[in-house]
């Protein structure tokens, strides 16, 4: 049987914040969106902002009708970023088996490191004492024999929680849950399998394999055996070939303009390419995200050579947003996505030349930005 | 209309003219084939509007006449008769075909609705042997552009130079130059063809032996040879400046027997996903040649004697690009040029200037 832990981290946003202001920590505080606009969104409440009812994803307004004294800091994605790989900096010391899930939640396999630092729940104990003493910052931490059932425990209890949860408990503790709570499901999915009759994760585990690969295919499989708890999947670090590098924006106001549209690209590939630039990696397929003000949300892509220039991923999303675009549908949010990443070997190409000047100059931009602070260049498509 | 004529003629007309009908046109009357009788010959037409292809044949000829027959109904009754005389005549508003006991009476159409192929002046000619043309198309059309964003790109440029023909292709990763030496064409050319043309059109030749006569101006080109003519659209635009990417000068010079060099790249490329995945990379120590390919399936090593001038060095290749130049050289050995291992590399003949193959390399990650 393997060990594996989830290690998801406690309303990271804004634990984060409190590293920097000590005081945030008695107060009811959240990181949201600028307050300014309707666009502003809960990103991350603390606990005492969650006594208030204050949850993430509520617009600022909601919020402060119910918390008046809620403090609002503005999110610093920089330096989230920062924390999170000092926290799996951390994890790395107990396996070299993470998988990293997002910014604040990682898979570790911990079979082999029993010998070394103990039971999987005295790993757990340690790296969630380590993280609030040295990091000041809070972890739920699921422990079980799979990736699963590790990532289900870890919602059992928040904050600061510690549970196991093995295949011989899921009568007892899973079954009981809604679909709806089942990692992998989403809100379509659990409305689908209600309409069904199917409430419990239990009247999922009953149903017939064939039953539900031929309600929802393949997706069908994953279903039925994460209901019984079974997950072989290995913790590992993802193949990059088929890691993505993407970043959406909920836009001020709605917009019809595609010129407008075409700046926020600017805003959103720039930001990308430089992420990717920064791991030496370069992409193939760009998509654009679109969502209109209906909620009704499209996906498109297309292919072009290997690269990590902010022109030829703008270029690819302008082609992209001209030949989706309908001024009669006010957009909401646009996202913009870098696929099919790799570091492999380059084919050089005729364009090669002018290519490397551009590498060169989006290199050096990206460190001025680095060194003097973000956004300190900027380009004249965005002004 | 009325004709006789069998059916091996008839045959090899709708084969020519059908290589410029589109089954999905974007015009319906594009879907036909115009047929026109007239003194003693039938004239046959096919046209997408790119491509125009025009076929004469002989024909006891009774009653002059045209028609617009659907091009895919008169292939197939045409493919389906026997070795018979074919009689073809209208009736009202049929078309009977007749040939040993069967008659096909089929619909037929006016040909007012089709459009006129252009015409070309003939102002303007180059002469070259079919076998000739043939040859170079083949061993060029293979690095035409398919990136339609540089629409220039996706045809072959066609230019004199000195009592020569040359034709060049190139997409983003390499170039092909081919040269031929012909006497009497004083005329200075220069003009780019669709790649989908030459495709066409080197199915169209068949006789290796005669002569093509090249006729063009600004926008279009016209191919006479047999009984046919082949009229396309050129592509418009400055083409790239092609000469300026050839490198001078080299670090390294070798030369290999072409074919255990293209036996070589093969077997590399069955470890290497056709190519496309894991690079061939070459290593040149002294007088071996290294070619090795770490595929996800497997690897292979392999070595040649070679003659070296110059350094040692590595470099990496996308296999197919080797193996399309390679493949397209009719001599014993070549010489392959290196200027660097991020650098372009050509293979030219030992002796000549017949060709040029220029191949960019892959970057191996360090």
């Amino acid at each position: 049987m393997r060990d594996i832990l989830l290690v998801d981290m406690n309303a990271f946003f804004i634990m984060c914040e409190s590293r920097r202001d000590r005081t945030l920590l008695e107060k009811p505080a959240a990181v949201a969106g600028d307050p300014k606009y309707r666009s502003g969104i809960i990103l991350a409440a603390n606990y005492e902002a969650r006594k208030f009812g204050v949850k993430v994803t509520m617009t600022v307004n909601e919020a402060v009708k119910l918390c008046p004294n809620l403090v609002l800091v503005k999110p610093d994605h920089n330096y989230y970023e920062k924390c999170s790989k000092q926290v799996f900096e951390l994890l790395y010391e107990y396996t070299p088996i993470l998988e990293i899930n997002s910014i604040d939640e990682a898979w570790m396999d911990v079979t082999n490191s029993k010998k070394l630092f103990g039971s999987p729940i005295d790993i757990a104990i340690n790296i969630q004492n380590r993280l609030k003493d040295e990091m000041g910052l809070w972890c739920s931490i699921g422990v079980s024999e799979n990736k699963f059932l590790a990532k289900m425990a870890s919602e059992i209890k928040k904050p600061l929680g510690i549970t196991q949860l093995y295949k011989s408990d899921i009568e007892e503790n899973l079954w009981p849950m809604p679909v709806r709570n089942l990692y992998g499901i989403g809100k379509a999915t659990s409305e689908k399998l209600n309409s069904y009759g199917i409430k419990t994760i239990g009247d999922l585990a009953g149903c017939e394999l064939n039953y539900l690969v031929k309600k929802f295919g393949k997706y069908g499989l994953y279903l039925y055996y994460r209901s019984k708890g079974v997950d072989d999947d290995p913790v590992a670090a993802v193949d990059s070939k088929n890691l993505s590098c993407g970043r959406m924006e909920t836009l001020a106001h709605d917009i019809t303009d595609i010129r407008d549209a075409k700046k926020v690209m600017a805003i959103l590939t720039e930001s990308i390419a430089r992420t990717i630039r920064a791991k030496q990696l370069g992409g193939s397929v760009v998509s654009i995200q679109i969502k209109y003000n209906t909620f009704k949300m499209i996906n498109r892509q297309m292919r072009i050579e290997q690269t990590n220039l902010t022109k030829d991923i703008y270029n690819a999303a302008c082609v992209l947003l001209e030949n989706n675009w309908d001024e009669d549908k006010p957009v909401r949010l646009l996202g913009v996505t870098i696929s099919s990443l790799n570091n492999n070997d380059m084919q050089l190409s005729l364009d090669s030349e002018v290519k490397d000047k551009e590498q060169k100059l989006e290199n050096t931009i990206d460190k001025i930005n680095d060194k003097y602070g973000q956004d300190i260049i900027k380009r004249g498509n965005i002004l | 209309m009325n004709f006789i004529c069998t059916r091996k003629k008839l045959q090899e007309a709708v084969n020519s003219v059908s290589k410029a009908i589109s089954n999905n046109p974007i015009m319906p009357v594009l879907g036909n084939i115009y047929i026109k009788v007239k003194d003693s010959q039938i004239i046959f037409r096919g046209y997408d509007l790119e491509i125009g292809i025009e076929h004469v044949e002989d024909a006891e000829v009774k009653e002059e006449g045209e028609v617009l027959v659907n091009s895919r109904l008169f292939s197939d009754i045409v493919r389906s008769l026997g070795e018979e005389e074919v009689e073809i005549f209208t009736e009202e508003n049929k078309l009977v075909i007749i040939s040993g006991n069967a008659i096909f009476n089929i619909r037929w159409l006016d040909t007012a609705a089709f459009p006129k192929l252009p015409d070309v002046e003939k102002d303007n000619k180059v002469t070259i042997k079919t076998e000739y043309l043939k040859n170079m198309i083949r061993n060029t059309i293979f690095s035409v552009s398919t990136n339609e964003q540089r629409l220039i790109l996706t045809g072959a440029l066609f230019e004199s130079e000195e009592n020569c023909f040359k034709m060049i292709t190139l997409d983003s990763f390499r170039m092909s130059i081919r040269k031929e030496y012909i006497l009497g064409n004083e005329e200075l050319f220069k003009f780019v063809i669709p790649g989908k043309t030459l495709n066409e059109l080197l199915k169209l030749i068949t006789n290796d032996d005669e002569e093509i006569r090249i006729y063009y101006e600004s926008t279009q080109v016209m191919f006479e040879f047999g009984n046919c003519k082949f009229i396309s659209k050129l592509l418009q635009g400055d083409y790239f400046n092609y000469k300026a990417i050839i490198p001078k000068e080299f670090i390294t010079k070798i030369e290999v027997n072409v074919n255990e060099f293209r036996e070589i790249i093969e077997r590399n490329m069955l470890v290497s996903d056709d190519g496309r995945k894991a690079p061939l990379i070459l290593e040149i120590n002294e007088n071996i040649l290294t070619a090795n390919t770490q595929g996800e399936a497997g690897n292979v090593t392999e070595t040649l004697y070679i003659k070296k001038e110059g350094k040692d060095m590595r470099i990496g290749f996308n296999a197919k690009y080797l193996l399309d130049a390679i493949k397209s050289i009719n001599e014993e050995k070549v010489r392959i040029s290196f200027m660097g291992e991020t650098n372009a590399c050509i293979l030219t003949p030992q002796n000549s200037d017949e060709f040029l193959y220029l191949i960019l390399p892959v970057r191996i990650a360090s």
